[in-house]
């Protein structure tokens, strides 16, 4: 029994070796929850960029919706006309020629149809400033439509990435489990280890 | 018999299994060390990375940023012509457009200052990101020495010592300080919050906007009331 006992004390991994394998796998995990920390922050940063273009984007459709009411560009082209048109969008362009101030001209686009139609006699600021809740609305619709989702950026390459440390994680794991047995050697293993060697004296 | 048995088993004792008694696990150990090698190398081109996406995405916030700044020039000469003192209902043009404006900007989120919060916290961000690139690939090297110790502790036979030396490899040598990007990405979400509410200009849409509606007009008479009466 002695004998068994020292033979397999003497293959023992020297407790700083398990101490070792037990900090990898906490490196590991480390390792992992930075990477974590760096996707979540890839995906914030884009996030932002996609509200912030929103945001600013906003301003500025309503001022070209609050500029194609109340003034006639000075030096319209029919191209500028087409880009200011398409800038709008359908629903907003109808609300602007629907508002537009009397006395504003009728701009014509590249096509020669009329894009900006000539202000209705009874438009005032005050009629516009009535429908401006519609007007922010519309400028709202027309900014998520340009800018439908947070383009979602490919994350594969981070799934990926934790796949791998997880894998590792196991290799490592085995590893441990393999060294905690070798030291930690149970009465029930001692005793079958005996009858193995008895049974080889036989 | 008994004394050769005995024999046999101090035999083996001594010489018979290496520091590692089992080739499988001396396999695995030396898989991880491949693995961690090659995790090590592609950790530093992280880096690399980081500064090409930080450097992509400022030149994106900078157009952007270009655009603000017009848009701010020409609010603030709408502020101007705002302030003057006449009756919405005559203006026309130029001062119309300003008026209406300024109105319009009721609508919009108070600006000033949370824009500057959102900028500041690009660059939160991409510091952040820059020292986890930093610290991701110098965890790849920690656990790249310390493995390599483990492996060539591994191969050796039963009689090697553990000494000083070894014991100091077979410490990892990284200690990462994921609290404090912890508190920059809690800061970096509520920011993005804030400006996806702000994004979305918070009107209610639909059947709710008639109530909108009567208070808006409260708030523009409110307004008018104000440049009537001052100087």
């Amino acid at each position: 029994m002695l004998v068994c006992l020292l033979a397999f004390a003497g293959c023992a991994t020297p407790p700083p070796v398990k101490q070792a394998i037990v900090d990898i796998d906490k490196g590991y995990a480390t390792n992992a929850k930075m990477m974590d920390q760096y996707r979540t922050l890839v995906q914030n940063v884009n996030e932002r960029l996609f509200y912030w273009n929103r945001y600013i984007s906003q301003r500025l459709l309503l001022d070209t919706a609050l500029r194609s009411m109340t003034e006639d560009y000075p030096g319209n082209t029919p191209a500028r006309v087409d880009e200011k048109a398409d800038q709008l969008g359908p629903k907003l362009l109808g609300l602007v020629n629907e508002l537009r101030l009397a006395g504003l001209p009728a701009s014509k686009g590249s096509s020669g149809a009329v894009i900006f139609a000539a202000g209705k006699p009874d438009n005032t600021a005050d009629k516009i400033a009535q429908r401006l809740p519609e007007i922010v609305n519309r400028v709202v619709e027309k900014v998520d439509e340009d800018y439908v989702n947070p383009a979602k950026r490919d994350m594969t390459e981070f799934d990926a990435y934790q796949t791998n440390v997880s894998a590792l994680r196991q290799v490592n794991g085995a590893i441990r489990r393999y060294l905690e047995i070798d030291v930690t050697v149970s009465p029930q293993d001692v005793s079958e280890i005996a009858d193995s060697i008895r049974q080889l004296r036989r | 018999m008994r004394y050769f048995v005995l024999s046999f088993l101090l035999l083996f004792t001594a010489f018979g299994c290496s520091s590692i008694n089992s080739q499988s696990v001396r396999d695995l150990i030396h898989l991880q060390t491949e693995k961690i090698d090659q995790a090590s190398k592609n950790a530093q081109t992280l880096t690399s990375g980081t500064e090409e996406a930080i450097k992509n995405w400022q030149k994106s916030v900078a157009s952007l940023s270009g655009a603000l700044e017009n848009q701010r020039k020409i609010e603030s000469v709408n502020s101007l012509i705002f302030s003057a003192n006449r009756s919405l209902a005559t203006e026309k043009g130029i001062n119309a457009h300003a008026s209406l404006y300024m109105i319009g900007q009721v609508y919009l989120k108070d600006r000033m200052g949370f824009e500057q919060t959102v900028l500041d916290q690009f660059d939160q961000d991409y510091g952040a990101l820059r020292t986890l690139a930093r610290q991701i690939g110098e965890s790849w090297k920690a656990l790249q020495k310390t493995q390599q110790a483990v492996d060539d502790f591994s191969q050796r036979s039963s009689l090697a010592s553990v000494d000083t030396n070894l014991v100091r490899s077979l410490i990892i040598d990284f200690k990462g300080d994921t609290a404090a990007i912890d508190q920059v990405l809690i800061r970096s979400t509520q920011v993005n919050d804030a400006l996806r509410k702000a994004s979305g200009m918070g009107l209610p849409r639909g059947n709710e906007l008639s109530g909108v509606q009567g208070l808006n007009e409260d708030l523009i008479n409110l307004l008018q009331q104000i440049k009537t009466k001052s100087p």
